[in-house]
């Protein structure tokens, strides 16, 4: 179905798609600058309450959340030396000296600018680059379906955790739960134990809300007793706009930035922390006074901003056009996607074009407009930061709870929920990442029926089926590469 | 004093989880348990070779006086799973609100708030919020109770 720009343009200026779009721009830069609250979390709660909204609303607010998130942890990173989500580390370096300066209203006017900047440079290259490259799903059968999602699983369970083996458990563990329910051939209910209520699976949004939400919470309570008042700092060198001379000095590291951010989103499981890392070592090479970086560079608030949050369109990427998701909230979003019956391939720039390049646009726009909302709201955020997490924690709890039933008003989604959480909060405290869990929950499915429809169409022979298939062979040696690459990288490292 | 470490632990609780869930898979028809099997056999090869790893570096948790947490830090998160629990359990009974609202309290009580005006808010505002999105908005039937 062809669509125009003009229809995309009437879909997305509706007052619906306008106010979940600020809403979403709104909550992310809360959820950002809230330390404690991670961007994972807030698309993951937000999740039961898009099911019910049309599907351009739902996931431009899940959208806004996503880059706002990223965009709002400088402001406590800047203000309170506490990164609000992790890909804002290294902004907390040069925010925090600038604030110690006395120059915190500049520190959080170039990371407004440079999270807007690196944020529609990234929604760009996702307008451009993901109908070509869906392309590529058109040429996918059953093996290719089976190794895509390996390939995802591998990539996403290696790097974000760190380690490649645990990753890959992970992965397992998820591909595990997913086969739970009744079997689609043969009608048998495989792990349910007896319970009825498992017989459809299990629901991967009450398991991502536990994974993530809960976990996270009993994650806040640690440290809650030892909680005493949060001060902040007040932003003293206030203005609405940045100035020109400013922003004449970090142009360059800006572009640069934003390209790094990008390329590294695209690559599967790389997050905005490790974007934010790299553009900071970039932009410290590269600068005529790299002496001040850590003594309150604003180049290096600019690069670390720009890239963070050009991961965001640069994750987009892999998971609109393959279904990998660049990141872990990235992983999340598929849920988001997938609940409303939005599968990520060809089809979502055929048949439901309209709504994925009205989501499209509308994220390039939620960019622009997270940084007039930042402009006009970071000075009342610093008061926001100030919230403790001793009411912070039950009030998330209550969320997951409200939200785990409403999505499908069945009470055993919260007890999925729970046991979940208890599940994401071990496997944190020991080393395993839950991306790789909620990603295999998602691909399961899929994976199964690609794995066993190859092992039929290859006559028992899978090895030789796969070698004789082009896109397969790419895709077992981007696989082995995803393998190798954190070997070699730690190697080089140490 | 050593002790194994916590990772160690969970990767063994999941080879038994993994052993129990193959022979479940046996019961399975024809095709059915081919992938399960798959996937527990990944997880197992994998948890072997995490456990090998650990032994051959013989990098064990020390134990000492200064890595000691007080019993909050290392028994919040339990406490606040079993609230949950608890939560879940009171939702059936007495309704969505009436046990959110108890569910806070105790909560911020126990976390150690001690502001009035924080109770006043955090439990007005988190009621009003879920009545006028979930209830309103959305339409989801919250679980009523013996109060309403």
């Amino acid at each position: 179905m062809e669509v125009t720009i003009q229809e995309i343009i009437m879909d997305l200026f509706t007052v619906n798609n306008l106010l979940a779009m600020m809403a979403g721009v709104l909550g992310g830069i809360i959820i950002g600058a809230l330390p404690g609250l991670t961007a994972n979390m807030g698309v993951a709660l937000l999740i039961p309450i898009t099911f019910g909204m049309d599907p351009v609303a739902g996931l431009l607010m899940l959208m806004a959340v996503y880059t706002s998130a990223i965009y709002g942890g400088s402001i406590s990173a800047i203000l309170l030396h506490t990164p609000g989500t992790s890909a804002s580390a290294a902004t907390a370096i040069d925010g925090y000296e600038l604030t110690m300066q006395g120059k915190s209203g500049l520190a959080i006017r170039i990371a407004t600018v440079s999270s807007v900047i690196g944020g529609f440079i990234s929604g760009i290259f996702l307008l451009t680059l993901t109908p070509p490259l869906s392309l590529i799903s058109l040429k996918f059968g059953p093996p290719e379906y089976f190794l895509v999602a390996i390939f995802g699983l591998t990539t996403i369970g290696s790097i974000s955790t760190g380690s490649i083996n645990k990753g890959l458990i992970s992965g397992a563990l998820g591909l595990l739960i997913s086969t739970v329910g009744m079997e689609l051939n043969s009608g048998f209910p495989r792990f349910t134990f007896g319970l009825v209520d498992l017989q459809s699976g299990v629901s991967f949004v009450p398991a991502m809300i536990g994974l993530f939400s809960l976990s996270q919470v009993m994650f806040m309570v640690e440290k809650t007793h030892k909680e005493s008042g949060i001060v902040t700092n007040a932003i003293s060198d206030w203005r609405y706009l940045p100035r020109w001379n400013e922003l004449k000095s970090i142009k360059t590291t800006i572009l640069r930035s934003s390209l790094i951010g990008v390329l590294v989103g695209i690559l599967p499981g790389a997050g905005g922390d490790i974007a934010s890392w790299v553009s900071y070592n970039e932009a410290k090479r590269f600068s005529k006074k790299p002496e001040l970086f850590g003594k309150g560079a604003v180049e290096g608030v600019a690069a670390s901003e720009a890239a963070n949050n050009a991961v965001t369109g640069g994750s987009l990427i892999p998971l609109l056009t393959l279904g990998i998701p660049g990141s872990a909230t990235a992983a999340v979003l598929l849920g988001g996607l997938m609940i409303q019956g939005l599968v990520p391939g060809r089809e979502l720039f055929t048949r439901y074009g309209e709504i994925t390049y009205t989501v499209i646009l509308g994220f390039i726009l939620a960019n622009v407009v997270m940084g007039v909302v930042g402009m006009l709201a970071a000075r009342f955020m610093s008061n926001i930061t100030m919230v403790s997490n001793k009411i912070l924690a039950p009030l998330v709890v209550i969320l997951c709870i409200v939200g785990s039933f409403a999505l499908g008003n069945n009470f055993f989604d919260v007890w999925v929920m729970i046991i979940f959480g208890l599940l994401g909060y071990i496997m944190r405290k020991t080393g395993f990442h839950p991306a790789p869990v909620v990603l295999g929950l998602i691909l399961g499915p899929m994976t199964e029926k690609g794995f066993r429809q190859s092992l039929s169409l290859s006559n028992g022979d899978l090895f030789s089926y796969f070698f004789t298939r082009p896109l397969s062979i790419v895709l077992i040696v981007l696989i082995v590469f995803a393998l190798a690459w954190p070997i070699f990288f730690h190697k080089k490292k140490a | 004093m050593k002790r194994l470490r916590a990772d160690i632990i969970f990767t063994i609780v999941l080879m038994l989880t993994a052993i129990l869930l193959y022979l479940e898979s046996n019961k399975f028809p024809k095709g059915a348990d081919v992938f399960p099997k798959l996937m527990v056999g990944v997880i197992l090869v994998l948890s072997v070779y995490e456990i090998i790893k650990h032994f051959a570096s013989n990098k064990r948790e020390e134990v000492g006086e200064s890595g000691k947490k007080d019993w909050q830090e290392k028994y919040s998160p339990l406490i606040i799973f079993i609230f949950c629990i608890v939560l879940a359990l009171l939702i059936k009974f007495l309704g969505f609100f009436t046990s959110i609202t108890l569910f806070m309290a105790w909560t911020l009580w126990y976390l150690g708030m001690r502001k009035i005006t924080s109770y006043i808010f955090s439990i007005l505002g988190i009621n009003l919020f879920i009545y006028f999105l979930f209830v309103m908005q959305l339409q989801v039937p919250l679980p009523r109770g013996i109060l309403f």
